[in-house]
């Protein structure tokens, strides 16, 4: 049943049947998920190699057993750390550092993602998710597509391959090289 | 039929190969018509396939392949003489089999397309003797006895019973495959090998007898695997066609075990057992580390160590495959293109045996055959448009493939009309990538650059005017895919030069591991030239002298550091500050004050010295460092935009190591070219392009090596001019007539003392030492001499012009076509000389013999 529900594109959450099985985490005190399918490990000690000039959201390069894997801090990937009142008004304030990584197979490009939590596996009714609705785009509302309503608050469902794109608006697309 | 299906696919990669094959020849037949060889190749080949074809059942290929073949025989025969409208049918023909054959690959039937017209049209060609044979004429189940079928009634050629075609079926591969088809009539096929060599029906010399070294057997069919014996392929793997000719020729008898030496094999299966020895690499670093302190098992781990050295250098052949796999395909798209467009273009081709990595190969296919097209297409001027600028009515179109320190440089090089820089420079800021005065001030190399913006090059403002670049963009992104570097030059009215230059492998490469501040990172071994210890406790003296006893000292501004190295002067770049990893006040140059060493490297056309903290083991530990090999590893789609980054490394300790992309670092860093005057000499046309074509205002603040003239002048020179400092004992220095030389290099290097060469007063070269300044001008190097040099430095502010010197008057080795303006560089006054943007200086290259 899951397997179905799997190969439906999580990029699209039309309205469908069935439910989708879906890896809960939390990020700067948001709640963000991505199919569970997805998900390889989840590792605590990672060791990560930082890069030097490299964007911002790219925390540094991860060795899975001989697998060079990108690190993606996620609160610096959607941006939740910018000041912006309206962003911030559920964010708890100080956040704790972001250990855990969240290791996904995504397509066939691997990468993990920082999480401050993980939550838990959840299965949500893909009809429920509805479209993320904004009145300005941002770096977080581009890398989501989905949000589901929940009881203990909102869920939003991520799309990974964009998540693995460099942020648009934290970094010009114009690949100038860093000056010296 | 269907349970033919796997040999069926053997044929369609049989035949594709085939089919290049007779492009080639093809085309190459065009030169010389009266090759006997190719002919009999051409012929044979095109026997192959129609008697496969036949073997099938596929009739309308076999038809289409029988025109084609009787043709080629009252060619092969002298009846008629090959002339360009046969050869365009021709590979009309060679066309339609290919697209019968993707047909068949991709829906299992011949599909409905008639080439009746081009069989006619072959048929007529052939003297219209007889028509060709209707393609109706032999529609026969699967499964029939493939001789009928390869026996059409029209045909008039004395090719008659199985044995005789078998063995004149010129590749082993293609026989086999019939052995399924009709396994009954295997035994009356499989003739005894001497035999066969003398049943051939035809007389060419070169008659393909490796039939004999295979001796068909029974089981062979029961290879099911897609690892098949190719016993006539002598070079291990490769997929190269075997062309059936010429050292195929008769006595075979000496072949079977060369023959049977060769495997085809998957090339996945090739990729995952490099994968697998890339593994087996970093655990062999990984057990040295451990191992260090057990000295029981020192043997056993250097042994493993070597063992795994040599298994990865043959891993690593096994999937080398010469270039020319990827450049046979070029004479006919030059060919069919030039024929379309209505240009003359000569296709030249170097380096084909180059090898690379069999993906390599597979992935610079496209994106060649588009740089290929588009140089015919849009490079090369038609014939009379050609001759109105004087140069000859046929175009060069030249492809030279060479290893080059660790890499292949494949060069696609034209004499065609070039880019139209400035029409590329208004289109980019009308497209809004750039404003109009970046724009202005950007060099032509620069402005070139945007042919790779995506979509950049498709606008019709370009198309129209150059129509030069279409999806350049997506060339580059395919070649950066692997690795490589995609760069262009271009002179107007001169042509256009484009170089990709491509890793020998992705695989593994030794490297240097050097550690900047936390970080460790990779230096591919492949640029190193040297290392240079910095001098410690450095005081950053400008001294005259700094390159003393304790070490290399860094001088210059903070913005363009140089060290001196045996009299010239490298730039170099602070890795720490150049990958932000201190901040920029710590030190003078962001180098540490004490020490640190200096990685001079010399990558493309740059030479130039990357400061690091010091040098480090793979394991990370103190045991001596240096060399290590590393498995480079794709470092993702984030980390290759920065531009900084070639790729990473697992290291033995388990930690991830950046591997440096030194010539994104050079042009992050701005290092001028240097290695000019090495180059070679095909490269000096771009070098006067660059001279003639520049911007003068461009240089304006571009570093400058200021010197004192033996008059107490200050003068400038741009440090992009200079190719090096000299220093000569005077009695070096040899007078002719009017002037002074050194001998050089094997050549004479005229010398001009600066005074002189300002139009003031002559001195005698004196005090027993001679310091010049060597400038590269577009008629080759001359030495100024000068007092001393005294710094190298960015100007102040932007020079004032007082005059050019464009006087006839002067001598001829003056500053005739110079131009000298006044310009404050470290807090002083200085004359600026340099060359007028579109003059040649009149140098006494005469003197050079």
């Amino acid at each position: 049943m899951a397997t179905d529900l799997h190969s439906t594109d999580p990029t699209q959450p039309l309205p469908g049947e069935g439910v989708g099985r879906y890896a809960a985490f939390l990020v700067a005190g948001r709640r963000f998920a991505v199919p569970a399918a997805d998900v390889a490990e989840v590792l605590r000690d990672g060791r990560v190699n930082k890069v030097p000039r490299a964007p911002e959201s790219l925390a540094g390069l991860l060795n899975l057993r001989g697998r060079i894997v990108p690190v993606i801090d996620l609160e610096r990937r959607l941006g939740l750390t910018t000041t912006d009142a309206g962003e911030r008004d559920t964010v708890t304030p100080a956040r704790p550092p972001a250990t855990v990584h969240l290791v996904l197979q995504a397509t066939h490009e691997w990468c993990s993602l920082l999480v401050d939590e993980i939550l838990d596996v959840v299965e949500i009714p893909i009809a429920a998710f509805q479209p993320v609705v904004a009145q300005q785009a941002t770096d977080a509302t581009d890398a989501t597509t989905a949000v589901y309503a929940g009881e203990d608050g909102l869920m939003y469902l991520l799309d990974v391959r964009q998540v693995l794109r460099p942020a648009p608006r934290s970094r010009p697309p114009s690949s100038t090289s860093p000056s010296t | 039929m269907m349970d033919n299906q796997e040999f069926v696919q053997e044929f369609l990669v049989e035949s594709s190969e085939n089919l290049d094959q007779l492009d080639r020849d093809l085309v190459a037949l065009e030169e010389t018509p009266d090759d006997p060889d190719r002919l009999a190749s051409i012929f044979r080949t095109v026997h192959t396939i129609k008697g496969t074809s036949g073997f099938f059942g596929f009739s309308k290929l076999g038809a289409l392949a029988h025109s084609g073949e009787h043709l080629l025989g009252r060619l092969r025969d002298g009846a008629i003489l090959l002339n360009e409208e046969i050869a365009g049918t021709l590979l009309s023909m060679v066309d339609a089999v290919r697209a019968i054959l993707r047909n068949i690959e991709e829906t299992g039937v011949e599909g409905t397309a008639d080439f009746r017209e081009l069989s006619d049209a072959l048929a007529a060609m052939s003297e219209g003797r007889e028509p060709a044979p209707p393609s109706g004429a032999r529609p026969r189940p699967a499964g029939n006895p493939p001789v009928d079928q390869s026996l059409p009634a029209s045909d008039d050629s004395p090719r008659v019973s199985p044995q005789q075609f078998k063995a004149s079926a010129s590749d082993v591969k293609i026989e086999r495959l019939s052995q399924p088809a009709e396994p009954d009539a295997q035994a009356p096929l499989a003739p005894p090998p001497a035999e066969s060599t003398a049943a051939l029906p035809t007389p060419p010399p070169t008659a393909p007898c490796e039939t004999d070294a295979v001796t068909p057997t029974p089981e062979q069919p029961a290879a099911a695997s897609p690892a098949v014996v190719s016993d006539n392929t002598p070079p291990p793997v490769t997929t190269a066609e075997v062309a059936p000719s010429s050292d195929a020729a008769g006595p075979q008898r000496s072949q079977p075990t060369a023959a049977e030496s060769s495997v085809r094999v998957d090339v996945g299966l090739l990729g995952s057992i490099l994968d697998l020895v890339g593994e087996l690499v970093l655990a062999r670093n990984q057990l040295r580390l451990a191992a260090a302190e057990i000295p029981q098992v020192q043997d056993a781990v250097r042994r493993v160590h070597a063992v795994t050295s040599s298994l990865q250098e043959t891993a690593m052949k096994t999937r080398m495959q010469p270039i020319a796999q990827v450049f046979s395909r070029f004479p006919r798209v030059v060919r069919d293109l030039s024929v379309s467009c209505g240009k003359d273009v000569r296709l030249e081709i170097d380096g084909a045996e180059t090898e690379l990595d069999r993906t390599l190969i597979e992935n610079i296919r496209d994106p060649l055959t588009h740089l290929v097209r588009n140089a015919v297409d849009h490079g090369i001027e038609p014939p009379h448009e050609r001759i109105q600028a004087g140069k000859p009515e046929t175009g060069l179109l030249s492809l030279r493939a060479f290893h080059e320190s660790g890499q292949v440089t494949v060069e696609v090089r034209d004499d065609g009309r070039g880019i139209p820089v400035d029409a590329i420079r208004r289109k980019a800021v009308s497209r809004g990538l750039i404003d109009a005065t970046a724009a202005d001030k950007l060099s032509d190399e620069e402005t070139l650059q945007y042919i790779f913006e995506p979509g950049f090059s498709t606008a019709a403002a370009v198309t129209d005017v150059s129509g030069r670049g279409v999806g350049m963009d997506v060339v580059k992104t395919n070649i950066e895919a692997i690795g490589g570097t995609v760069d262009v030059r271009s002179m107007p009215g001169e042509g256009t030069t484009i170089r990709v230059r491509i890793p020998l492998t992705l695989a593994i490469i030794p490297a240097l591991i050097v550690r900047c501040g936390p970080q460790r990172l990779a230096i591919p071994q492949a640029s190193v030239c040297e290392l240079v210890p910095l001098a410690r406790g450095n005081d950053n003296t400008k001294g005259t002298d700094g390159s003393d006893r304790r070490g290399a000292v860094i001088e210059g501004l903070e913005t363009a550091p140089v060290i001196r190295l045996r009299g010239e002067l490298l730039p170099v770049v602070s890795l720490a500050s150049l990958l932000g990893l201190e901040p920029t006040d710590a030190a003078p140059h962001g180098h540490p004050r004490h020490g640190g060493t200096v990685v001079r490297v010399r990558v493309d056309d740059h030479e130039f010295g990357v400061i690091v903290d010091d040098m480090q083991s793979a394991a990370g530990t103190a045991e001596a460092a240096g060399l290590t090999t590393i498995v480079v590893k794709p470092a993702g789609s984030l980390v290759a935009p920065i531009g900084l980054y070639a790729g990473a490394t697992v290291m033995g300790d388990g930690g991830v190591t950046l591997i440096l992309d030194l010539r994104g670092i050079a042009r992050v860093a701005d290092i001028p070219e240097r290695l000019a005057q090495t180059r070679q000499a095909d490269d000096h046309a771009h070098q006067l392009g660059d001279i003639a074509s520049e911007n003068v205002d461009e240089a304006i603040l571009a570093p400058l090596v200021v010197c004192r003239s033996r008059h107490g002048r200050r003068v400038a020179l741009p440090a992009r001019r200079v190719s090096r400092l000299e220093r000569f004992s005077e009695a070096a220095v040899e007078q002719t007539t009017d002037r002074s030389v050194v001998r050089h290099a094997g050549s004479f290097l005229p010398l001009v003392d600066l005074d002189d060469f300002l139009g003031g007063m002559t001195r005698p070269l004196a005090d027993g030492r001679v310091q010049a300044v060597v400038l590269n001008t577009p008629t080759g190097p001359i030495g100024l001499v000068v007092d001393e040099i005294v710094d190298v430095a960015i100007p102040d502010a932007a020079p004032v012009s007082i005059e050019s010197f464009e006087d006839d008057s002067l001598p001829p080795h003056s500053l005739k076509r110079w131009k000298r303006q006044m310009v404050d560089v470290a807090g002083q006054a200085a004359e600026l000389l340099d060359l007028l943007s579109d003059s040649a200086v009149e140098t006494s290259t005469s003197l050079a013999s």
